[in-house]
């Protein structure tokens, strides 16, 4: 599902050039359950930003549900992006300025559909997250967890193939955690391959592999 | 995609209330200061009565005779309006015209009531100043070709005059003293526009009633002409006719210096750019004139255009989360470029329906203490077209530099910005 | 603390800079409207050289320009004295052309190596009964002068000045016929020697507003002079009230059909040519001052923005110790420092407008109010939009800091 091969990602500015990643060769199977591990600044999250093709590599090839990506030409990326791959982030990311369900509609809105279409996909999709209550609030009136099963809500709205989690539960207390941790394990087993970066020794363990990075290297 | 740009925009601003007001109040200001500006042009050229026909007339004004260059640079020069006898000769035969009226400068003169003194501004003309301009008659009608010929001693008056002169009484019949010559009135029309020059007077009379009749011979000053062409397309070949009569034309004896006569016949937009930067010829500048309109608009607008700039910037680090997230999600730059685009053309067209109320309102004010004598100034769908326009550029204006410079926001920093 | 501010201002250089154009222009336009308001404010503190208490003019346009000329001359006798007869005529002169009526006429020539350039009034000998004289040295015209072998001119001080660097400048001449033609343009009139015989004050015929500039009188003698008589100046008596124009109208229009006549009060044309100008400076006013409270909201804005972004910077430096008022002062101190290089920028800018001739009104005085004044609005609405920021910024507590990582 996602390959990287010899992937490289060189950090430069006017004085100094960072090493993030070095060298990863990394294969994910279609619907794995995988996390990525390490202490902080080893670039698990300049791995992830590159699976999600937020970023481009300095070097190596990534290949995305069979499409070699060639060219980093903005169009192909956003489309790309917009139909294989979900992204959930550790601050929500939510925008403040739209109601729960105008968030949650973002990816349909590039898709080009209708407002009605957007508007019942996204309704479907909050009920399955069990916010159905709160379609119409702001952001900024809920709690961390319900927040997070927003995010969890726009991230999966466009039926991506591939789900990207950043340290999902990194802001939440043990118990949204979980809830938040049982919905990416919800929707592995229908079939999702899920992608998370973490911290945490036991949400690590309850995914089907760990890969480990220190430095900027696969160590595992 | 638009709709939803729109609804998100609306969203943003009900959201950020002082943002949107600092916006609100720079657009619809600055917004209602050029709508003003445009009201006070389109009333110039307003195809409205008494210039129904504006889109078919030209104007003749403005008269040089110029002599030949001495050594040191200086020339003996003449500019004034016309002469009668210069447009009687070269202006009635024109080709493709439907007709010509020739009618004076105004001519100052005072009527006393009760030793209260009424101050006159009478233009002398003929029968077809009246079919060329369709006046607003209130009483009565105007005088003919005939009234011309026979120096029948009538005269129309505007309604102001009417009011101050005879008070509530009917003014037909009337007779009025100026000058020495007793008029009857014979017609009362509706004020006209001190912007419209042609038709700006408070009295009419035929030319041949004036106490004077010297005008006749006058090669040059004194008098204006005014044509009406079969179609506003024969204007170009009316202009060129009159240039080449010109060219041939056989100064008088008294003007024997002459090297050269310079005489346009202009419309309404090349008579302003001639009155505005034309040098001693008085030959049009249209090109400059709406050179230095645009300019002075975009100038004007720069200003607030920073400070709309600024604001909207200054947004960028609040906003940079969600730019992340619609760059993960499938945003293209070019769809967000769009979207804060349509944010800021959003709020400048809220700002300039502000301002469209409040260029209203300043109009009023200006009417109801005549800031401009005879002007009615008011918003057509003329001016409200303009507004909008001037209201759309001034969105694309101050929102273009933001809207580029947080579409090019790279995703992962933009991700990263909230969380440091 | 300054080079501190200093360096935090140009690491924001790029968000820095638009705020810089904008007070750049700021800077400009409140310039431009109290350099104009103060060049008239400045002006009209000088001498007028002139009083128009119940001066009226009387303008006369004959339409029958084919009468023969001693006809012509003959009738503007009979005209003229008609008008003195009148019982409430103090005094009538000839004037070409009156204060407020728009005309003028202007000439140049060169003296020596000096260019002169001067409006030209002319006026008949009975002219300071009418306005007054405000004498500097020499004399106004008299009748006898029309025998002279000279032509007499009285100039303003300014214009002695420009010509001869003194006021004492009685008998010199200060335009001489010559061959190798001078003159910049004059076609007809007098070709005698112009010889200086009094100095006066001013005469600021364009109204107090107006700049100081040279102006010249040369006699106009009633029945001789070559260009028709367009008007005539009348001072009245104090008690006479506009209802003399009716009757006066009606005799003069008797005595000389084709000919219109129209009396109009100099106070009342002066107080339109204020009302003109104040109105004028007050719009120019009213649209500067809304554009500088826009620009004052926006600052706000932006100020509040960026303290709301650096919360965290803002806490940390009172977690380290720096005291609320200490941050007020760096808010506002970084916004100062943005401000005074756009004024200084903005002077530049300024610096060069007296080069380009354009506004030839910007004068040494004019220049200095008039920037004193608007630096002084600049930075009062620049701390005023800067206080509510950093009054914010001050309250940010250094818990915040913490909280936040």
């Amino acid at each position: 599902m996602i390959q990287l091969g010899n992937v490289d990602k060189v950090y430069r500015t006017a004085r100094m050039e960072t090493r993030a990643l070095d060298g990863i060769d990394l294969r994910i199977e279609e619907g794995e359950f995988v996390s990525i591990m390490g202490p902080s600044g080893c670039g698990k999250s300049t791995l992830l930003n590159l699976m999600g093709l937020l970023d481009e590599p300095s070097g190596g090839s990534i290949t995305i549900d069979g499409d070699a990506i060639r060219s980093y030409e903005d169009k192909s990326l956003a489309r790309l992006r917009n139909e294989k791959i979900g992204f959930v982030f550790q601050s929500f990311h939510l925008i403040p300025d739209l109601s729960v369900v105008d968030n949650v509609e973002i990816p349909l809105l590039y898709r080009g559909l209708s407002s009605k279409e957007r508007r019942n996909q996204a309704l479907e999709v909050l009920e399955s997250v069990g916010l159905k209550s709160r379609v119409h609030h702001f952001p900024s009136e809920l709690s961390g967890g319900q927040q997070q099963r927003v995010a969890v809500a726009r991230a999966i709205v466009g039926r991506p193939r591939i789900l990207l989690a950043d340290e999902p539960t990194g802001n939440l207390d043990s118990q949204m955690g979980e809830e938040i941790m049982g919905i990416l394990e919800g929707l592995n087993r229908d079939g999702a391959t899920v992608v998370m970066v973490t911290h945490d020794q036991l949400l690590g363990e309850r995914t089907e592999r760990i890969i480990r990075l220190f430095d900027g290297r696969q160590v595992n | 995609m638009l709709k939803t740009s729109l609804q998100m925009a609306f969203k943003v601003l009900l959201r950020r209330k002082f943002f949107t007001f600092a916006s609100l109040f720079g657009i619809s200001f600055t917004l209602m200061v050029l709508m003003v500006v445009v009201s006070a042009l389109d009333h110039r050229f307003s195809p409205d009565a008494p210039q129904s026909n504006s889109d078919r007339m030209l104007f003749i004004d403005r008269m040089t005779i110029k002599g030949p260059t001495t050594e040191s640079g200086g020339s003996r020069v003449s500019i004034s309006s016309a002469g009668y006898r210069f447009l009687d000769e070269n202006v009635r035969d024109l080709p493709h015209l439907e007709r010509v009226s020739l009618y004076s400068d105004d001519r100052r003169a005072a009527t006393y009531i009760d030793g209260v003194k009424h101050a006159l501004s009478i233009k002398y003309t003929d029968g077809a100043y009246w079919q060329i301009f369709d006046f607003d008659f209130l009483e009565g009608g105007s005088f003919t070709d005939q009234d011309e010929k026979d120096a029948n001693p009538v005269i129309v008056i505007s309604q102001k005059l009417a009011r101050k002169l005879y008070g509530e009484t009917s003014a037909l019949d009337q007779t009025l003293v100026a000058d020495g010559t007793t008029f009857r009135v014979i017609g009362v029309v509706a004020d006209t526009s001190s912007f419209q020059e042609a038709t700006h007077a408070n009295g009419w009379a035929p030319s041949s009633t004036a106490r004077s009749q010297a005008y006749r011979d006058n090669f040059i000053g004194g008098y204006h002409a005014v044509i009406l062409a079969k179609s506003s397309s024969d204007r170009p070949l009316i202009q060129a006719e009159l240039q080449s009569r010109i060219d041939q034309l056989q100064v008088p004896d008294e003007y024997a210096w002459s090297e050269s006569v310079f005489c346009y016949a202009l419309t309404l937009f090349e008579e302003l750019s001639a009155d505005q930067f034309s040098d001693y010829t008085g030959e049009p500048r249209p090109t400059k004139l709406r050179l230095i309109l645009g300019v002075s608009a975009l100038l004007f607008m720069l200003l607030p255009s920073l400070n709309i700039m600024n604001l909207n910037l200054s947004r960028t680090l609040e906003r940079s989360s969600e730019i992340g997230v619609r760059r993960a999600f499938g945003a293209q730059r070019s769809s967000l470029l769009g979207q804060f685009l349509v944010e800021n053309i959003v709020l400048t067209l809220l700002g300039g329906l502000l301002g469209l109320a409040l260029a209203a309102w300043v109009l009023h004010l200006f009417n109801t203490y005549e800031i401009a004598p005879g002007v009615d100034f008011g918003l057509n769908f003329r001016v409200f077209a303009w507004s909008l326009a001037l209201a759309l550029a001034f969105g694309v204006l101050s929102g273009l530099y933001p809207a580029w410079r947080l579409s090019r926001l790279h995703p992962v920093t933009a991700l990263r910005a909230k969380l440091r | 603390m300054l080079r501190h501010v200093l360096r935090l201002a140009w690491n924001r250089k790029t968000s820095n800079l638009l705020i810089l154009l904008e007070i750049i222009l700021s800077f400009l336009v409140i310039f431009s409207v109290t350099a104009y308001g103060v060049n008239h404010w400045l002006n009209s503190r000088e001498p007028m050289g002139y009083d128009i208490t119940n001066v009226w003019r009387l303008y006369m346009e004959n339409s029958s320009r084919d009468l023969p000329t001693e006809e012509r001359l003959e009738k503007e006798r009979q005209l003229l004295r008609a008008v003195r007869s009148f019982d409430v005529v103090e005094a009538a002169s000839v004037m070409h052309y009156p204060p407020h009526a728009g005309w003028t006429s202007r000439d140049g020539w060169e003296l020596g190596d000096r260019e002169l350039r001067t409006e030209v009034v002319a006026a008949s000998p009975e002219h300071p009964d009418v306005f007054g004289l405000d004498l500097v040295t020499g004399r106004f015209f008299e009748d006898a002068d029309r025998h002279l072998p000279y032509q007499p001119v009285v100039i303003n001080r300014h214009l002695a000045l420009e010509a001869f660097d003194t006021v004492d400048c009685i008998g010199e001449a200060i335009w001489q016929p010559s061959e190798e033609a001078g003159d910049i343009e004059r076609d007809e009139g007098d070709d005698r020697e112009k010889r200086v015989v009094g100095v006066i004050e001013d005469f600021r015929k364009r109204g107090e507003y107006s700049e100081l500039q040279s102006i010249l009188f040369e006699p106009y003698f009633v029945g001789q002079h070559e260009e028709e008589l367009f008007f005539i100046a009348l001072k009245l008596k104090p008690d006479a009230g506009p209802a003399f124009e009716e009757e006066a109208h009606r005799q003069l229009t008797a005595l000389a059909p084709g000919w219109a006549f129209t009396f109009s009060s100099l106070e009342d044309q002066r107080d339109r040519y204020r009302r003109r100008h104040l109105t004028q400076l007050l719009t120019g006013g009213l649209i500067a001052g809304f554009l500088i409270l826009m620009v004052a909201l926006g600052l706000l804005g932006v100020l509040w923005q960026s303290v709301t972004r650096r919360t965290v910077e803002l806490g940390l430096r009172r977690a380290k110790g720096a005291t609320a008022g200490r941050i007020r002062d760096q808010i506002l101190g970084e916004l100062l420092v943005v401000t005074l290089i756009g004024m200084l920028l903005a002077t530049i800018v300024i610096a060069q407008l007296p080069l380009t001739g354009l506004l030839d009104f910007l004068t040494g005085p004019v220049i200095a109010w008039a920037y004193a004044l608007s630096a002084l609005i600049m930075l009062l609405f620049v701390t005023l939009s800067g206080l509510y920021p950093s009054w914010l910024a001050s309250r940010v507590q250094p818990a915040v800091a913490l909280h936040h990582e």
